[in-house]
């Protein structure tokens, strides 16, 4: 912003008096000189700074005994005590753990199926073909968590799910996907991929259509097949969107989607739903707790942060650019 | 690297003006350091003559939204015939405040916060109405306002009021009067229990309920009907002794958190793993987390119980006989297991449990008693309760309305019958005494053709009153009660299917660990510091 230039005085030439300005530039001047467009920017980011900066002024209940009634400053300082009753309680270790393998796992699933889903729609020359499975691979993610929780119970149920009356015509036995821990888990992390994974090719498509066919042509002229060139051309061109996807994932490994599980869980199968969303809910919305909860969500954000980070030092080591 | 530090000066001068603005909407409403009084009486009182404000007074008065479709609970006819009757003679303006019925805890919490919270607060339930009391939102009251505003009311209700309306020495609650009835019902598919060879009537004991659900399970019938067990703890009554301690009784018995560890519910357990293990119960019982899912099981004829509050347009007998024509209903008898006795909980003998906002005024105070009388009046109530006469209901020859159930003009009942407007003043329509109400309520519940369900559930109810008894009532609030509910209400579903559900011979086993783990969860907790108040006399009991 402080670059001076040194003015270049044409004088047979109106601009240079244009130039001659550009030297002492300040914001006001590009503010006056493109008002309209900061008119335009300023909505997002009054949106932003309302929902999403204004609110975090609340973190300062965590640190406070609060109490709805009394108010923001009425109501006791505690320091750090609430967090000390938090991390002591036995179902926050039980939420940490998991809330990573829930996340964890479904980033390897979740985060990596899309890549793939996207090179193959890629791939695909018959363009109606091609859009009608796009469509039909985006239209789980605007089904609400609700909705699918209710017909995956529907599908999958133990005494009168379609899919198992299914297998039990075909001779099988029935299979508890949703009704004991460890198939849950398996159900869960499938339903997550299939009403997230068509959306997530999006910006990988809009990233590959953005390749230079050159390149696909070279790899041609190289001898390259369908495979070599998915492997080495296509992959490489959409590595820095990947990278940044990434960064932006991690800082989810720590939160996750309260509606999922929420949607999802009996009280049957509780050893993975436990997650911290679910706490924040339960203490927070339940029972009125709002210190411990906005404590617990403090934690669960810090935590993000320095994942997001940590993710972004190691991208910018691998020569990537990185968010910050 | 100036990047970086761009955006972390964005992110700080963003923190730094939403705490700016955080600070000044901070709205607070309790007058800190300051005793509770009622609040002074203004010069702004009723004229003696006809008890007219001479200023406007507005009024607010909550009222549970239970979402019922088509019906907006603040602005519908009712509600302006109250503005017309009560509100217009005595120059006030009556405001109803919606109350969401599933969230009415937040609702009130949220409201008071804003300082928009309505004159009168209420619950059904002690425990929570004592929580108000304990966080400074109600005011003490002076009863002899009461009996001065609201004679009628206060003659209605005045012993209830001075027998469990004090907390440390101050009048603090109100209440709703509580006729003795109840509506609920347990029903059975009788043509399933004849199928196998059994007589209704003769199920009085648990162990032939499960001799028959065994049979029914033989014969390919179905199961005993479940759901969840959540949010109203008074499962294993019927597994207690007889008669019960009374110290036992007010440490262990609450609504709001269950008792998990006393061997009441070790018996109700090895019933329910028993039950499960041997295909006599829902099998997915567990899935069930509210009585539609449970109710659909049973109509649909997998499942032959079911419990619910009836009434005349109740569905149920309807819905049952298209898909299966040839079923039979009846009344579950009651029963226990052998040797023990079919106890129950008794209501309170109120019915809403109500008290003065801290930051109402003394003519907001006195707009409210204007209100209770008002409606205390038979005649307002009645036609609150049930309508206008030819639309809403005919008179029967007994001089008792009959509901005409398609009725949908203007002045169509809620779906409870406005029961969220009257219940101010009772949690029943009431005939005088229990006979007459009870004869005035048949027409009410019964469906056509179905008058023998309702007789039945009032013989049962007789033949049980003995055994049912009310929860004690602490006069303190128990405050680790609040704070480890919501956790011990997800911890007891956890354990009490985990102990149900795995294999039986490893029931004593998971059943002690389990009770471990709740008591450490803060249980343990709760029963100390009930166990305090118990020796200390913070106690009601309820012979």
């Amino acid at each position: 912003m402080k670059t001076k230039h040194k003015a270049e005085v044409i004088p047979k030439n109106e601009t240079a008096f244009i130039r001659v300005e550009h030297e002492k530039k300040t914001i006001i001047y590009y503010l006056r000189r493109d008002w309209q467009l900061y008119f335009l920017l300023s909505i997002p980011v009054l949106f932003a700074f309302v929902f999403k900066y204004l609110p975090l002024s609340g973190l300062f209940i965590a640190f406070q005994n609060y109490n709805i009634l009394k108010g923001f400053w009425a109501s006791e300082w505690v320091g750090f005590d609430v967090f000390r009753d938090l991390f002591a309680r036995p179902d926050f270790g039980r939420a940490v753990r998991n809330t990573l393998l829930l996340n964890i796992s479904d980033l390897i699933l979740s985060f990596t199926i899309p890549i793939m889903l996207a090179l193959f729609i890629n791939e695909i020359k018959g363009t109606v073909f091609k859009r009608v499975n796009q469509t039909l691979l985006y239209l789980p993610h605007f089904l609400s968590w609700v909705i699918i929780g209710a017909l995956a119970y529907q599908l999958l149920g133990l005494g009168s799910g379609m899919m198992n009356n299914f297998i039990e015509q075909l001779g099988g036995s029935r299979i508890p996907f949703l009704q004991e821990d460890l198939h849950w888990l398996f159900s869960y992390l499938v339903i997550g991929v299939w009403q997230g994974m068509g959306w997530g090719t999006i910006i990988y498509l809009a990233a590959m259509s953005s390749v230079n066919p050159e390149l696909y042509e070279a790899a041609t002229v190289d001898g390259a097949g369908r495979w070599r060139k998915m492997w080495h051309v296509t992959l490489p061109c959409i590595r820095p969107t990947i990278v940044i996807l990434l960064i932006l994932s991690l800082g989810h490994v720590m939160g996750g989607s309260f509606e999922r599980v929420f949607a999802l869980q009996n009280m049957a199968t509780t050893e993975f739903t436990t997650t911290i969303p679910i706490l924040v809910y339960r203490w927070g919305i339940e029972n009125g707790d709002y210190s411990r909860a906005t404590a617990l969500g403090l934690f669960q954000a810090v935590i993000g942060l320095i994942l997001v980070l940590i993710a972004d030092r190691i991208a910018k080591k691998l020569g990537e650019d990185g968010l910050l | 690297m100036r990047k970086t530090a761009f955006i972390f000066t964005i992110i700080a001068v963003f923190m730094f003006g939403s705490l700016l603005a955080a600070c000044s909407s901070d709205i607070t409403n309790n007058k800190e350091g300051e005793p509770a009084t009622a609040n002074d009486a203004s010069n702004n009182v009723p004229s003696e003559e006809d008890m007219r404000f001479p200023d406007t007074v507005n009024l607010d008065i909550p009222v549970y939204d239970r979402a019922f479709e088509g019906w907006n609970v603040t602005d519908n006819f009712y509600t302006r015939w109250i503005q017309e009757e009560f509100g217009d003679a005595h120059n006030i303006n009556v405001n109803f405040v919606p109350i969401a019925r599933a969230n009415e805890v937040t609702d009130f919490q949220q409201l008071l916060a804003a300082g928009n919270a309505p004159d009168i607060i209420f619950h059904y339930d002690m425990p929570q109405a004592l929580a108000y009391y304990g966080a400074g939102v109600l005011q003490p009251l002076d009863l002899a306002e009461i009996a001065e505003y609201a004679p009628t009311y206060w003659e209605n209700v005045s012993e209830t009021i001075e027998q469990y309306g004090v907390v440390d020495g101050q009048n603090m609650f109100f209440f709703a009067q509580r006729p003795d009835v109840s509506n609920f019902v347990s029903v059975i598919r009788k043509d399933w229990v004849e199928q196998v060879g059994m007589k209704v009537e003769d199920l009085t004991t648990l162990e032939k309920v499960n001799e028959m659900a065994m049979k029914w399970k033989e014969a390919g019938l179905g199961t005993l009907g479940g759901g969840l067990t959540a949010d109203i703890y008074n499962y294993n009554y019927g597994f207690r002794d007889w008669p019960i301690d009374p110290e036992y009784r007010a440490l262990y018995s609450d609504l709001r958190v269950a008792d998990f560890t006393t061997e009441d519910t070790e018996r109700w357990l090895r019933n329910l793993s028993y039950q499960y293990h041997n295909g006599l119960i829902d099998q997915e019982f567990y899935l069930h987390m509210d009585s539609n899912k449970i109710k659909a099981e049973f109509v649909a004829g997998r499942t032959g119980t079911y419990g619910e509050y009836i009434s005349s347009n109740t569905d149920l007998f309807e819905a049952t006989l298209q898909n299966n024509p040839e079923a039979e209903l009846a009344v579950i008898p009651p029963y226990a297991p052998e040797g023990r006795k079919p106890q129950g909980r008794a209501d309170w003998p109120f019915g809403l449990i109500m008290g003065i906002n801290e930051a109402a005024t003394a003519e907001e105070r006195i707009a409210a008693w204007l209100y209770l009388e008002w409606m205390s009046q038979p005649e307002n109530l009645f036609f609150l309760q049930n309508g206008i006469e030819g639309e809403n209901y005919t008179l029967d020859s007994d001089g008792f309305p009959v509901a005409i159930n398609d009725f949908t003009g203007e002045s169509a009942l809620s779906m409870n019958n406005n029961k969220d407007y009257w219940a101010l003043v009772t949690e029943a329509p009431s005939y005088g005494t229990d006979e007459m109400t009870r004869k005035a309520m048949k027409n009410f519940w019964s469906p056509p053709g179905y008058e023998y369900i309702v007789d039945d559930l009032f013989k049962y109810q007789d033949e049980t009153k003995e055994y049912s008894t009310s929860d004690a009532l602490f006069t303190v609030v128990i405050e680790s009660q609040n704070e480890y509910q919501a956790d011990l209400n997800a911890l007891f579903q956890e354990l009490y299917l985990k102990v149900v559900l795995g294999p039986e011979d490893k029931f004593a086993e998971e059943y002690e660990a389990a009770k471990q783990i709740y008591l450490d969860a803060g249980y343990q907790k709760i029963l100390d510091e009930k166990q305090a108040a118990i020796d200390a006399g913070h106690y009601i009991y309820f012979e």
